[in-house]
């Protein structure tokens, strides 16, 4: 009796130990940026930071979005992000139900490739898709960035999505075309509205990858009125002295929009990206 | 009548699904394969800032195999990538096992657990490189705490500051791992545990015996997957160090990018881009081959 109680405690003490290791892990980073965020210039040099700033400076965000064009570069990644999203669920949903529904020649060729361009590293292809862009003047514009944006979600998408729908069961299809129903018909009244939370996923996925991404955003906008969050942000750093609470004030902003999508469909994402993962 | 009903859905089958999956291959035909074969084609050429070119052959290549930079880029990227890669498989290992566990607030705690990978790697960078600077954070709390008894430059001593970003790298990128192996954990069957516990296993030999090997696929999964994405990494390595001090941390995705952008040599970069895609290639075949399943 005596012996199981201390082994529980001690079962217990482990484990707080275990969440405060996982707590602080995680945190430290996110805490420090807040404080820097917060602090004036002299402060962030000071011989000895501390914690918390001595005279908190909530003007730093406000003065984000005057001295630097902020502003801009949330309105180019909300533009690109969302547009970006929509095409590749469209696309993305057409082929994973191909894929799903159908045994055809090359199906298996199919999934593979997709897998594939996921290996593709991003150097490979951007001298390429600049010369390209270039030439089709599509350069520093939105559809340029758009277009590869999604070409570079798609495959991604499709994955996750056919997981999905292949755990839709077929019995309700087959009623629907006993009723009377076209393919696309299926695929619209059908598939849609059981593989939301699947399509949830793929756009909060793609609405993600498309608001963080850099390197393709870099090498494929110039002037300063397409750049967008990540770039900008990148772009604080590029200075003689780089003004680090204007950086993590900046960054903090940068999360919120993300924070905000993640905590609405937090479910549907992992509901979404492990259905396929998961052989019940 | 059933059956019948099925039948047709066979017999149209091959067509409609070509239809339904037409546009997503051929605009990935026309945005991934189009490009890697005139990326090809390129590193076969001079190509000048106007784009105008000539054709050299296998020169580039030449001067790639020679460049010693470009052999410290390949060492740099294994370097990294292994390392990267079993940090995260280590610690993304710890955190699903322990998240794993039935507890209050388990859900938020995955959830907080997640918050790293929703970050971008432009933030990311700047808030460790922030940290790693000599007047920044980690300086002041490991004097504080007397680990070392004077200011590093972090990033600016050559065999620390690889280090130093995969240990930023680590703290980024391991919500990817936990969640893949968090959804195989959840995968076990309760009653092998049970049964374990009936006679008389310990925690260690549960893990060794029924944890492991049912999560084993997956493990090998993830590992895949990150050895794949730790290897084309670009972002965090531009933000925290580019490359630097003195090429320390300079891999091979930061040299196609210096080679393109920087020193406008674009038929150069793309034949050492032909060579780290060879690389990666050969690599993926490699480890399917060794962990086959």
């Amino acid at each position: 009796m005596i012996q199981s109680k201390a082994k529980k405690i001690r079962r217990q003490l482990t484990f707080v130990a275990g969440l405060l290791v996982c707590l602080f892990f995680v945190f430290f980073p996110f805490a420090w940026m807040l404080s820097t965020s917060l602090k004036s210039i002299s402060e962030i040099w000071s011989r000895h930071p501390t914690w918390i700033p001595k005279n908190p400076i909530f003007r730093n965000y406000l003065d984000i979005w005057k001295m630097y064009p902020l502003g801009r570069y949330f309105l180019n990644s909300a533009i690109v992000a969302l547009t970006t999203s929509i095409c590749a669920v469209i696309l993305a949903s057409l082929a994973a139900y191909g894929f799903s529904r159908f045994n055809f020649k090359g199906k298996k060729t199919g999934l593979i490739f997709i897998l594939m361009t996921q290996m593709f590293p991003e150097a490979l292809i951007i001298v390429p898709y600049f010369i390209i862009l270039v030439k089709l003047k599509l350069y520093d514009t939105y559809p340029g960035l758009i277009i590869v944006y999604t070409c570079l979600i798609l495959p991604f998408s499709v994955w996750i999505l056919y997981g999905y729908f292949k755990n839709i069961p077929i019995e309700i299809e087959e009623s629907a075309i006993l009723d009377g129903c076209s393919r696309l018909g299926i695929f619209y009244h059908v598939i849609l509205p059981l593989g939301m939370p699947g399509i949830s996923a793929t756009i909060i996925y793609s609405c993600l990858l498309a608001w963080n991404e850099y390197i393709f955003a870099l090498c494929f906008t110039a002037s300063w009125e397409m750049y967008t969050v990540p770039v900008g942000i990148a772009s604080f750093m590029a200075q003689y002295r780089i003004p680090w609470n204007h950086t993590m004030a900046a960054g903090i902003v940068s999360i919120l929009p993300v924070l905000i999508l993640f905590l609405f469909l937090e479910k549907y994402l992992i509901k979404g990206l492990t259905a396929g993962a998961i052989k019940e | 009548m059933y059956s019948k009903v099925l039948n047709k859905l066979k017999t149209k089958n091959e067509y409609i699904a070509y239809f339904f999956i037409f546009p997503t291959i051929f605009v990935l035909l026309i945005i991934f394969i189009f490009p890697m074969f005139y990326n090809i084609y390129l590193s076969f050429r001079s190509v000048m800032a106007d784009f105008s070119s000539r054709f050299i052959g296998l020169e580039n290549y030449k001067e790639a195999l020679r460049d010693p930079l470009v052999w410290l880029a390949f060492k740099n990227t294994f370097v990294f990538t292994l390392s990267a890669t079993a940090l995260h498989l280590l610690v993304g290992l710890g955190i699903a096992l322990f998240l794993h566990q039935s507890f209050k607030g388990r859900k938020t705690l995955r959830m907080i657990m997640l918050s790293p990978w929703i970050v971008s790697m432009v933030v990311a960078g700047s808030i460790w490189r922030w940290m790693y600077d000599p007047f920044g954070l980690m300086n002041e709390t490991l004097i504080g705490l007397g680990v070392i008894d004077n200011y590093y430059p972090w990033l600016s001593t050559a065999h620390l500051a690889m280090p130093a970003v995969i240990v930023a790298y680590t703290w980024k990128g391991y919500p990817f791992v936990m969640i893949i192996l968090l959804a195989s954990l959840q995968a076990v069957p309760e009653v092998e545990y049970e049964a374990a516990v009936v006679d008389g296993a310990s925690t260690f030999q549960k893990f060794r015996y029924i944890t492991l090997p049912h999560i084993k696929f997956m493990f090998l999964i993830a590992a895949l997957l990150a050895i794949i994405t730790n290897f084309k990494l670009f972002t965090l390595l531009r933000i925290v160090t580019d490359g630097g001090p003195a090429n320390a941390t300079e891999v091979l995705s930061l040299h196609i990018y210096r080679q393109s952008f920087e020193f406008i040599r674009y038929g150069y970069a793309a034949a050492i881009a032909v060579l780290m895609f060879l690389v990666s290639l050969g690599l993926g075949i490699f480890y399917t081959k060794v962990f086959s399943r």
